[in-house]
C-alpha cells in the first residue's frame, strides 16, 4: 500500500512538472505579436512621413523579456533564442549583418512604465518600435553619413554617453536656459501661419544658438549634433507613428515634452524632434533625400534664408 | 478527513472569516466606489477593462497574505497544545496528520479567497458586467492556486520552524510572487551577478502574479494559458509532500 501511494505521489509529481514545463512560453506572446502585425499594418502611414525606403518589414522585430529574445522575422516566420544583449533596452542591433529591432516585451514595459508612475499600451509599443526600425534604417542606408557626425571628436569611446553632456549643462544654468528658450521658439513657430513670423522666430532661434554652442565644449557640440540628427529624427518618426493611431495620443505624450528641458541625451530628443516638424511646415517633402549628414537646423535656415 | 475537517471547523470558530469579509468589503468599496479614484501619472484609472484587473491584483494580494496568516499557526498550535498526542497515539501517522492539517489550511485559505473574489464579482455586478459572472468561477479556482501556494508554503515552513522565522520566509516568499513582475524588470535592469541571483530566485518562487493575471485575463476575455495553473498546482504538491514526509521532532517524545 505504501508502494502504491509513494508511485501515485510521484507519477502526480511527474505529470505536474511535465505540464508545468510543456505549457510554458515557448513563443512570442500574443500581445506582442499583435504589437508587431500592428505596427507591420502601419506602413502606409510612415511611407506618409518621406523617408525613401524606411520599411519595418525589412528588420526582424525583437521582444526581449529579461531572459529570452523572441524573434520575429522578416519573413513572418519566429523563433526563441538567448538574448543578444544583456541590458533592458529597446535599440537597434547589429546581428550577422543586419540591423534588427529590440524592444523589452509590452508586458515589461508595461510594469516599468507603472513604477515610473505612467503607462504603456499598445500605441507606445507600436511607436516604440517603429521609432528603433528607424534607427535600422538610418544604420543599414547612412552608416557613414552616421559615424561621421562624430568626426573630430576627442572623447573616449566610453565617454561617448549622456554623461558628459549632463556634465556640461550641470555647471552651466545660462546654457541651460537658452537651451529652454529655443524648445520654446521651435514650438511656437510651428504653430504659426504667418511665414514671416516663423523667420523672425528662427532669427533669435539661431542667435540663441550661436550663444549657447558658445558655453559648451567642442565635444559636447559634437554629441549635440549627433544626438539632434540620429534621436531627433528617430523622435519625430516615433511621434508620427503616434498621430496615426491617436491624435490625442500625440497631444498629451508630446506636446508637453517638445518645450521642456530634460537631462542627458532626451532632450535632444525633443529638439531634434521639434525641428523635423518646423520642417514639415516649411516643406512637407523635406524627409525624401534627407541622408543625416546636416543638423536639421541648417535646412531649416536654408529654407527660411536666414 | 475527519483531522482536516475539526481544523477547519476551529479556524471558522475563530472568527477568522468576519476579518477577511470585513477587509473585502472594504476593498470593494474602496475600488468601486467613487470616493477614491485610483490614478497612474495623474490620470485617473478608468473602464472596466482597466480597473478588474487592478480589483483582481488587489484582492489576490490580500488574499495571498491572508491565507499565509490563517496558515502559520495550525501546526504549532497543535504542538503546543499537545493535541499531536492524542492523535498520534490513535496510530494516525505524522505524514496523514499533517497532510490533514496541510488540507485544513488549504480549504480555510481558499473559503477566505472566495469572500475576496465575491467583493471582485460585486465589483463586476456594479459594473455592469453581470453576464459575465459565471467566469469568476474558474477565475476563482485560478487565482485560488495562489493562495493555496502560499497556504501551503506557510504550513510546510510552520512544521519545521517558529512561527517568527516561517511567518518573515513565507511572507517575503509571498511579496515576491506577488510582485513577479517587478523582479523580472530588477533582473533585466541590474545584469551582472545581481541580475543571475534575480534570475535564480524567479526561477526557484513560485510567480503568484501569473496566476491572478490569468484569471484576471479571463475575466476580461483575454483567454488564458494554462502554465499558471500547472506551476500553481506543482508547487502546492511539492509544499504538500515536505509536510507529510518531513518528521517533526516532537512525534518522537
Amino acid at each position: 500500500m505504501k508502494l502504491i501511494n509513494m508511485m501515485v505521489s510521484g507519477i502526480t509529481g511527474i505529470a505536474l512538472l511535465t505540464g508545468s514545463i510543456a505549457t510554458a512560453a515557448n513563443g512570442i506572446s500574443d500581445e506582442d505579436m499583435a504589437c508587431c502585425k500592428k505596427a507591420l499594418s502601419m506602413q502606409s502611414d510612415a511611407d506618409d512621413i518621406g523617408f525613401e525606403g524606411f520599411r519595418l518589414a525589412d528588420c526582424d522585430v525583437v521582444f526581449n523579456d529579461g531572459r529570452h529574445d523572441y524573434v520575429v522575422h522578416t519573413d513572418g516566420s519566429s523563433e526563441k533564442r538567448s538574448p543578444v544583449i544583456s541590458t533592458f533596452a529597446a535599440t537597434a542591433y547589429e546581428n550577422d549583418g543586419s540591423f534588427e529591432v529590440i524592444v523589452p516585451t509590452k508586458a515589461s514595459m508595461g510594469t516599468l512604465a507603472v513604477m515610473m508612475g505612467g503607462e504603456w499600451d499598445e500605441a507606445h509599443q507600436v511607436s516604440t518600435i517603429w521609432h528603433e526600425a528607424f534607427h535600422c534604417f538610418q544604420l543599414t542606408n547612412f552608416r557613414g553619413n552616421i559615424e561621421g557626425l562624430t568626426n573630430g571628436h576627442t572623447f573616449s569611446k566610453e565617454d561617448f554617453s549622456e554623461k558628459l553632456i549632463n556634465d556640461e549643462y550641470a555647471k552651466n544654468e545660462k546654457a541651460k536656459q537658452l537651451f529652454t528658450k529655443q524648445l520654446e521658439i521651435l514650438d511656437k513657430a510651428r504653430r504659426e501661419e504667418d511665414i514671416d513670423n516663423i523667420r523672425e522666430d528662427m532669427l533669435k532661434y539661431k542667435q540663441l544658438d550661436t550663444e549657447r554652442r558658445e558655453l559648451i565644449s567642442g565635444d559636447a557640440e559634437i554629441l549635440e549634433d549627433y544626438y539632434t540628427i540620429v534621436e531627433g529624427t528617430a523622435f519625430y518618426v516615433e511621434m508620427m507613428m503616434t498621430e496615426a493611431q491617436s491624435e490625442e495620443n500625440f497631444v498629451k505624450e508630446y506636446d508637453s515634452r517638445l518645450t521642456v528641458f530634460a537631462e542627458g541625451s532626451s532632450k535632444y530628443y525633443s529638439l531634434g524632434g521639434a525641428q523635423c516638424l518646423l520642417l514639415d511646415r516649411l516643406d512637407s517633402e523635406w524627409e525624401a533625400g534627407y541622408d543625416f549628414s546636416v543638423p536639421m537646423s541648417e535646412l531649416i535656415y536654408e529654407k527660411l534664408g536666414v | 478527513m475527519m483531522i482536516a475537517v475539526t481544523a477547519l471547523r476551529e479556524k471558522i470558530r475563530k472568527k477568522i472569516f468576519i476579518a477577511v469579509t470585513v477587509i473585502s468589503a472594504l476593498l470593494t468599496l474602496l475600488l468601486s466606489t467613487g470616493s477614491t479614484t485610483l490614478t497612474i501619472g495623474g490620470e485617473p484609472l478608468t473602464g472596466y477593462n482597466i480597473m478588474m484587473p487592478v480589483v483582481m491584483t488587489v484582492m489576490h494580494a490580500v488574499s495571498c497574505i491572508m491565507a499565509m496568516v490563517i496558515s502559520l499557526g495550525t501546526i504549532p498550535a497543535e504542538y503546543e497544545r499537545r493535541t499531536h498526542h492524542l492523535i498520534l497515539t490513535r496510530g494516525v501517522s505524522q505524514a496523514r496528520y499533517h497532510g490533514e492539517l496541510t488540507l485544513a489550511n488549504v480549504g480555510a485559505s481558499l473559503i477566505s479567497h472566495g469572500i475576496f473574489m465575491a467583493g471582485a464579482a460585486v465589483y463586476m455586478v456594479s459594473q455592469g458586467h453581470g453576464r459575465e459572472l459565471p467566469m469568476m468561477l474558474p477565475a476563482y479556482m485560478i487565482s485560488g492556486l495562489g493562495a493555496a501556494v502560499v497556504s501551503t508554503l506557510s504550513t510546510a515552513l510552520s512544521a519545521v520552524m517558529g512561527r517568527l522565522p516561517a511567518g518573515l520566509i513565507a511572507g517575503t516568499v509571498t511579496l515576491a510572487g506577488i510582485f513577479a513582475p517587478l523582479l523580472e524588470l530588477a533582473k533585466s535592469m541590474a545584469g551582472g551577478l545581481a541580475g543571475k541571483l534575480l534570475g535564480v530566485m524567479l526561477f526557484l518562487l513560485p510567480d503568484l502574479n501569473s496566476m491572478q493575471s490569468a484569471a484576471a485575463k479571463l475575466l476580461t476575455g483575454k483567454g488564458s494559458g494554462l502554465h499558471p495553473v500547472f506551476t500553481g498546482m506543482f508547487y502546492i504538491y511539492l509544499f504538500a509532500m515536505f509536510v507529510m514526509i518531513y518528521k517533526r521532532k516532537a512525534d518522537k517524545e
